[in-house]
């Protein structure tokens, strides 16, 4: 068997990045040849959360420089490639349209097929191409758009045990940050914040622990920090004490929702895949580069006799890597795209499942 | 070449276009030396799809792509002295450059009908053309209004930007990027103060 070489290209959200990765379909782990991600931070610092429309600017100028870098960095010229993957959804609109529209352009010029590929795939099979994961595994994927739990059964087959009602946890972190001045990205500023403060202070709510499935609610935990900071508010300044604790009481509901949660649906895995002995509890998302969730889903992994596989920092956010990957798992398959492929800013991984909130015209939002 | 009017859909249908209008005209991608696009002004979503595209095919085929304005184009087939290019902006506002012969004299804006006169270059007798010609005269202070005409121009099609491309192949032009005239409408966040 030769081993494939697939160009990876993801704009769905507020990363323009470009990847080459080499490897053979069904003998994961693969090779990250290039990995090349123009973050736009800066450019959202100012709005507390990322403006689509900034987004999009941004992509439609860097797309093609990040391809050409990951081209350079990776020591290949677009001949050498067999494959061009990209995000087609779900996503931003904007960013989506102006990745699709540079792979066709890339597809076309080179005469290269052309493989849409679902952003929640990428993170799915993240842990096949850094851990080489065999299917099925269980997949806890958490980050500021999405909180599912699905069971990835085969290439391409998913199944999801369940999925937040409202809003992901890395979005409540970004609106916590925002709340309480801290900066953007959100994440990463909640938890230093939290760093030494008293998780038992406050209160936070634990949504939908006390009933049967797996789906995940956060917009309870967002109101819940807005009125106890506006509570301490309208007593005077609210003390650095008083910051650490809100931030990490927040972080602990978040912590327990998530562990509690990933467990119940580990015991449904392992009802329904009693054959395997070493199940795997993937994680994926740039909330997964969270200390305190890593720590309680491994706690939680341990109790169900579960491994986590935690990709590192870089693949946990997002990236074209694992675009380039689930490309090359896809194309191995046989599938390829025309130039008609239309990006999807809604796109569910398991499309068999029943939406559970926003249906829409332009499909379930989770 | 191809044309097809349409609001919505240019996602799916730009990229099947031009291999059929490769395929049309006989020439395989792998002859092509250069990708001419039009930048906008226009939907944003619509500019950034075809620069995208463009800059895709060109990175690819290690051509050129060259970034056309709708002013440019305009300038281009009219080809007058003194031209102004005035076109429909956003809330009553106008996007308007100004060229002579074919090259700007201007950069392209877009202000109030109000003061836009005022950013004119004095001299000459303007033909103007686009479709906010009236609009802007309306605005000009008395005694100069009798300095513009409004002329018609053919309207724009991809011929057009194929020739403004092909006179350019030579010119080291800069990478197209698209041609919004106003910045994403957002607002910054007003600093929070938890401290007092």
């Amino acid at each position: 068997m030769t081993p494939l070489t697939v160009l990876g290209i993801e704009s769905s959200c507020d990363e323009t990045a470009a990847s080459v990765v080499r490897g053979l379909a069904d003998a994961p782990p693969g090779k990250i040849l290039s990995n090349i991600v123009y973050d736009q931070t800066d450019l959202h610092a100012a709005y507390g959360g990322v403006v689509p429309e900034i987004a999009a600017r941004a992509h439609a100028e860097k797309l093609d420089v990040a391809v050409a870098e990951a081209l350079r960095a990776a020591g290949l010229s677009l001949v050498g490639v067999d494959a061009i993957a990209v995000t087609a959804g779900p996503g931003l609109i904007g960013g989506l349209i102006s990745g699709v529209s540079c792979a066709k352009g890339l597809a076309l010029g080179a005469n290269k097929p052309l493989v849409g590929i679902n952003h929640l795939e990428g993170h799915a099979l993240t842990a096949r191409l850094t851990d080489g994961v065999a299917y099925p595994f269980l997949l806890l994927l958490v980050s500021g758009g999405h909180c599912q739990l699905l069971s990835v059964e085969a290439a391409g087959v998913y199944r999801r045990l369940g999925t937040t009602l409202d809003d992901a946890p890395g979005e409540a972190f970004d609106k916590t940050a925002k709340l309480m001045g801290l900066g953007f990205p959100g994440g990463p500023a909640v938890e230093r914040k939290a760093e030494g403060g008293d998780p038992a202070r406050f209160d936070f709510p634990r949504a939908l622990l006390g009933r049967k499935g797996c789906d995940f609610s956060f917009s309870g935990l967002k109101t819940a920090l807005r009125v106890k900071l506006d509570g301490l508010r309208a007593q005077g300044p609210v003390s650095e004490r008083d910051q650490a604790d809100l931030c990490a009481g927040f972080q602990a509901a978040c912590v327990e929702a998530l562990s509690r949660v990933s467990g119940k649906a580990m015991a449904l895995f392992c009802e329904s895949h009693p054959q395997i002995e070493a199940p795997v509890l993937a994680v994926a998302g740039g909330v997964a580069a969270n200390k305190a969730v890593r720590s309680g889903l491994e706690a939680a992994a341990r109790n169900h006799g579960f491994s986590l596989v935690a990709p590192p920092l870089a693949l946990c956010t997002d990236n074209a890597a694992m675009i380039a990957w689930s490309g090359l798992e896809r194309f191995a398959r046989g599938h390829t795209d025309d130039l008609s492929l239309t990006p999807r800013p809604r796109w569910p991984l398991d499309e068999t499942s029943k939406p559970v909130v926003g249906y829409g015209k332009r499909g379930a939002k989770a | 070449m191809k044309h097809e009017p349409m609001t919505r859909g240019h996602s799916e249908r730009l990229a099947p276009m031009v291999a059929e209008v490769l395929d049309d005209a006989k020439v395989n991608v792998a002859n092509l030396d250069g990708i001419a696009v039009t930048t906008g002004p226009g939907s944003f979503t619509g500019s950034r799809l075809g620069v995208s595209f463009a800059r895709g095919l060109a990175l690819a085929k290690e051509i050129p792509a060259v970034g056309v304005s709708v002013f440019e184009a305009m300038a281009h087939v009219f080809d007058g002295n003194q031209v102004v290019v005035s076109l429909t902006g956003k809330n009553g506002a106008l996007m308007l450059q100004c060229f002579e012969r074919n090259s700007p004299t201007t950069e392209p804006l877009e202000l109030p009908a109000s003061i836009a006169w005022q950013t004119l270059p004095m001299a000459g007798f303007y033909d103007g053309i686009g479709t906010e010609f009236d609009l802007l005269l309306s605005h000009a202070p008395e005694g100069v209004k009798n300095r513009g005409t409004a002329k018609e121009c053919q309207p724009i099609t991809s011929e057009i930007i194929a020739q403004i491309g092909l006179k350019r192949l030579g010119q080291r032009s800069p990478l197209p990027t698209p041609l919004y005239l106003r910045a994403a409408d957002a607002k910054p966040q007003a600093p929070v103060m938890l401290n007092g």
